[in-house]
């Protein structure tokens, strides 16, 4: 095996592989002269020449060898930037705030990570809260599905409903400057939901309710107009005729 | 008589696979190198076990031979040809099957494709991995996976078929098989680097030779991801693609780490420098093949994907930890043959926004292995059971993916070594105003919200550097100016962009709704009008399917259904429908199966937008990688062009006699190679500000 000169000043380490290899052969080569030599093989003229040689070969190749490694030494290592550490460890902190913010408790269910329930499933969820008169969690899962999703037609509207329901329990202990800013952050929820979709019947039926329960006729009736113009599903009809009756609406 | 034939394939394979092994490092430590020539036998007979074994157990699987333990698990009289084709891989001891028949495949494909290297050092050491590798998987078989272990079955015994989430859409066919030869593929590469490492030839030569195999298992595991995600959307009913769970993410990791590969490599093939990182990269690349595999197939996650459970995580944890112990012992011995010649000369060029890239693809893997392992971590610790949701993923995922939309941009038209502003401004003209034309219009159709707008400029930033480059190669190479890595790699990219743009439209402006209809009742969501006409059913002896016919806008009918099959308790799964479109999709799913005694029905109706361009993205992916493994132009040395390439870009190269053709060809050497064809942005052959499409 022969290897061409390591070119120029540029360290190559396929080079230097190759040129150990080469000098493998050669040390070995030198082996087998003097065994050809001691087996009578082998001229002890004969033998010197070719030991010359090879001994020649592998000076020149022990040299080349020196040379590349010398190139690899040369190089001053590089240190790390302090920057560059500042920086890694203010991504790896901030991913570990995530992860933390992001963690929760898994259940029997639950996956590692991720999860394939949709939105619509986790505002189902969020309404089995309140249903279970759990108004405070369902809020918060609420909050949690807009924190993802804040144009979700449907949390918007069934938080802002749910938040209209507590000012009964306001009203009842006396609160009554609570339940009114209960009621305001309620129908603010509930505009947001009409403001993203204005053919979302829930939302529309909620509104009527919270303006008929603030006594603003003329609001109630034509919430209840928009609300019979989508063509609801006939449930709909049914729980707000008794708002347009009591309104008079036309 | 099917499980003793099988058992002798697989005994066959682990005997071949050690027996080949054992003999290549003989060889190798012994210096007789002659030997090396009979590992091509042992390796044909590997593939001859591997394609005897997968055989078998097809065989079984249409023989409904119950006597197979897991036939009995998976096969069943009912289930159709295809999905009985495809239930080998439906779990665990099927899937490490068709695991070993494409690693034999690969093995085989290496030795044909070397062989006239019989003798060569390198080479010997890397068919030498693959039969460890081989041995690994058919010892599996053999030990805590074997497929053909044989079970009692009472007669008349009908099994209960494959999972009935795997036997609901054709892709599920086709998914699984990608993904293993995108995942296996990288076996290839890590193979080559392993023996660069221990043969000492740490240079360039071994990325050359596996440069087509890397970008072949990148462009697999591509599709088998996309396809995966598009099988999610299909069939589970929840109305999304990617769920950040566990084994998606284990799928993610090696694509990102081997992404990451295929840019940085660029950089050690014309400067020289990261070679630790390279090695780095695809052994890890490799490594999170093996950890993906023990999160699937170990029983440690619950996920629609995973599958088993028993002795096989130890296993392959073990051998996770061993690639990844001799991957860094390796590396360390050979520290200092690995010290890069070069350094990085500016902040604007071409390499150091590959170094961007790689930061960026590496943090990315970082967010997602830590996501992801850390519930595991915290579990084995203290018995702490945590979830995390996705919004760690997603809040870390998109800013770095809208960075890296904007390395897409930038790095094509970047020259090696520097660049200067006047070439920058020239080469982004067009880009640019592609990226304003982009976000006006995107306001114009009523887009809103920072995210999604910033994501459409910076697509149309990507898409125009990417076209451009296109046009640049094509006008100067006519067809064969789509060939050839660089080129493909723009097309590639255009397909990338297609992804984020449908990804960031379809998450931003997606509606979800839930509505009660009556028979011949209407509802108008997001414009559109969904009428339900009737109920139905029909039923055979593997399933009943009840289904609700819904029309849309008055003209198309869809029929979104719910199917029980009789293996699964009757217990009913989603089957929805889906209108695709160019603008959107219309997914339409049952909340519950209608009940005969009502007449109404829950019907979810999910808008979202431009979902289509994520799968016409993913495709495109696949076709720039056809492309890519085509050799694009090559000079001749007597042809005129190529003096001025020479001359016009030497500082650009490395030293002449390192192989810098875009193509495996050994004649293709020298600096007249390394022009036009393998330059992004055509700068060997366009002198610096003379961009011919910024002028018109």
């Amino acid at each position: 095996m022969t290897v061409g000169r390591a070119r120029g000043s540029t360290y190559d380490p396929d080079a230097v592989a190759a040129l150990e290899d080469e000098l493998q052969v050669q040390l070995r080569s030198l082996d087998d002269l003097e065994a050809e030599l001691e087996a009578g093989d082998l001229e002890p003229d004969d033998y010197e020449t070719l030991r010359d040689q090879y001994t020649v070969r592998v000076a020149d190749t022990m040299r080349r060898l020196n040379q590349q490694q010398g190139l690899a030494v040369a190089r001053p290592r590089r240190r790390l930037n302090p920057l560059t550490i500042v920086a890694v460890l203010v991504f790896a902190a901030g991913a570990g705030w995530l992860l933390a913010r992001s963690s929760g408790e898994r259940g029997v269910n639950d996956i590692l990570t991720g999860n394939i329930s949709s939105t619509r499933q986790r505002v189902f969820d969020c309404q089995e809260l309140a249903a279970d008169q759990q108004i405070v969690e369902s809020l918060q899962c609420f909050d949690a599905v807009l924190l993802e999703d804040p144009d979700n037609v449907e949390a918007l509207a069934y938080r802002g409903w749910y938040v209209v329901l507590t000012t009964s329990s306001a009203e009842a202990v006396g609160e009554e400057e609570q339940a009114a800013e209960l009621l305001d952050v309620g129908l603010t929820y509930l505009d947001r939901a009409v403001e993203v979709d204005p053919a979302y019947a829930d939302a529309r039926a909620f509104r009527a309710a919270v303006f008929d329960r603030n006594g603003d006729s003329a609001a109630a009736c034509d919430e209840v107009a928009a609300l019979l113009a989508l063509d609801p599903p006939p449930f709909f009809v049914e729980q707000t005729a008794g708002i347009a009756a009591r309104n008079g609406c036309g | 008589m099917n499980a003793l034939i099988g058992l002798g394939f697989v005994t066959l394979g682990l005997a071949a696979s050690v027996l080949g092994a054992a003999g290549g490092v003989f060889a190798l430590v012994t210096d007789r190198l002659y030997l090396l020539k009979t590992i091509r036998s042992w390796a044909m007979l590997v593939l001859v076990a591997a394609v005897g074994a997968f055989t078998v157990m097809e065989i079984a699987l249409f023989q409904r031979d119950y006597s197979l333990a897991y036939v009995s698990k998976v096969g069943s009289d009912e289930t159709p040809p295809l999905f009985n084709f495809a239930a080998l891989w439906s779990s665990l001891e099927g899937s490490i099957l068709l695991w070993a028949l494409v690693l034999a495949g690969y093995l085989a494909a290496m030795v044909i494709k070397f062989r006239s290297r019989r003798d060569d050092r390198l080479l010997g050491w890397a068919l030498v991995v693959m039969l460890v590798v081989c041995a690994f998987f058919f010892a599996l078989m053999v030990g805590p996976a074997n497929p053909f272990l044989t079970v009692e079955v009472p007669p008349g015994f009908n099994g209960p078929g494959p999972n009935v989430l795997l036997q609901n859409h054709i892709l599920m066919a086709f998914h699984p098989p990608m993904l293993y030869l995108g995942y296996v593929g990288f076996t290839v590469p890590f193979a080559f680097a392993i023996a660069a490492l221990i043969t000492g030839r740490v240079g360039e030569g071994w990325l050359l030779e596996t440069r087509r195999w890397t970008v072949a298992a990148w462009g697999f595991l591509t599709a088998g991801i996309v396809l995966g995600a598009w099988w999610s959307y299909e069939v589970l009913g929840w109305g999304g693609y990617w769920a950040w769970d566990p084994v998606e993410n284990a799928s993610l990791l090696p694509w990102l780490t081997g992404t990451a590969y295929l840019h940085s490599v660029m950089v050690q093939e014309r400067r020289g420098m990261l070679r630790v990182w390279n090695l780095s990269l695809l052994c890890a690349t490799f490594s999170l093949t093996i950890l993906g595999t023990f999160l699937t197939r170990s029983g440690v996650v619950e996920s629609v994907h995973a599958f088993s459970d028993g002795p096989i995580g130890a296993w392959l944890l073990g051998f996770f930890g061993l690639a990844a112990a001799t991957s860094i012992g390796l590396i360390g011995w050979r520290g200092d043959r690995l010290r890069s010649p070069g350094a990085i000369d500016a902040p604007l060029s071409r390499e150091a926004s590959f170094l961007a890239n790689n930061l960026l693809f590496g943090a990315l893997a970082f967010v997602v292995l830590l996501g992801t392992v850390f519930p595991l971590v915290a579990e084995a610790w203290d018995g702490t059971r945590l979830t995390i949701g996705r919004p760690y993923f997603d809040s870390l995922g998109r800013p770095i993916g809208l960075a890296m939309l904007f390395l897409m941009a930038t790095a094509p038209v970047l020259p090696w070594r520097k660049a200067s502003t006047e070439v920058l401004s020239v080469r982004l003209f067009w880009p640019a105003m592609a990226a304003v034309a982009s976000m006006a219009l995107a306001l114009v159709l009523g887009g809103r919200g920072v995210y999604p707008i910033v994501t459409f400029g910076l697509g149309g930033f990507a898409a125009g550097a990417a076209i451009r480059q296109v046009v640049l190669a094509t006008r100067r190479q006519g067809w064969r100016g789509f060939l050839g890595r660089t080129n493909g790699g723009m097309i590639v990219h255009i397909g990338v962009v297609l992804l984020a743009v449908g990804l960031a439209a379809s998450e931003s402006y997606k509606s979800d709704r839930t509505v009660q209809l009556a028979v011949g009742e209407s509802a108008t969501i997001e414009g559109h009008e969904f009428t339900y006409l009737e109920a139905g059913a029909d039923m055979n002896d593997r399933r009943l399917r009840v289904f609700a016919l819904i029309e849309i806008d008055g003209a198309d009918v869809y029929a979104p259904a719910t199917t029980s099959f009789r293996q699964n308790g009757a217990r009913p799964v989603p089957t929805p429908s889906v209108r695709s479109g160019f603008t959107e999709d219309v997914y339409l799913v049952l909340d519950e199966v209608p009940d005969p005694a009502d007449d109404s029905i829950r019907l979810r109706v999910i808008i979202r937008p431009m979902v289509a361009w994520m799968w016409a993205g993913g495709a495109l992916m696949a076709v720039g990688t056809v492309l890519a493994l085509f050799p694009g132009r090559r000079r001749r040395g007597t042809e005129p062009v190529s003096a001025p390439v020479a001359v016009g870009a030497p500082a650009a190269g490395p030293p002449s006699g390192r192989n810098g053709s875009n193509g495996d060809d050994p004649a293709a050497t020298g600096p007249t190679d390394r022009g036009a064809a393998d330059s992004p942005s055509g700068d060997a052959a366009v002198p610096a500000g003379k961009d011919p499409v910024a002028n018109g």
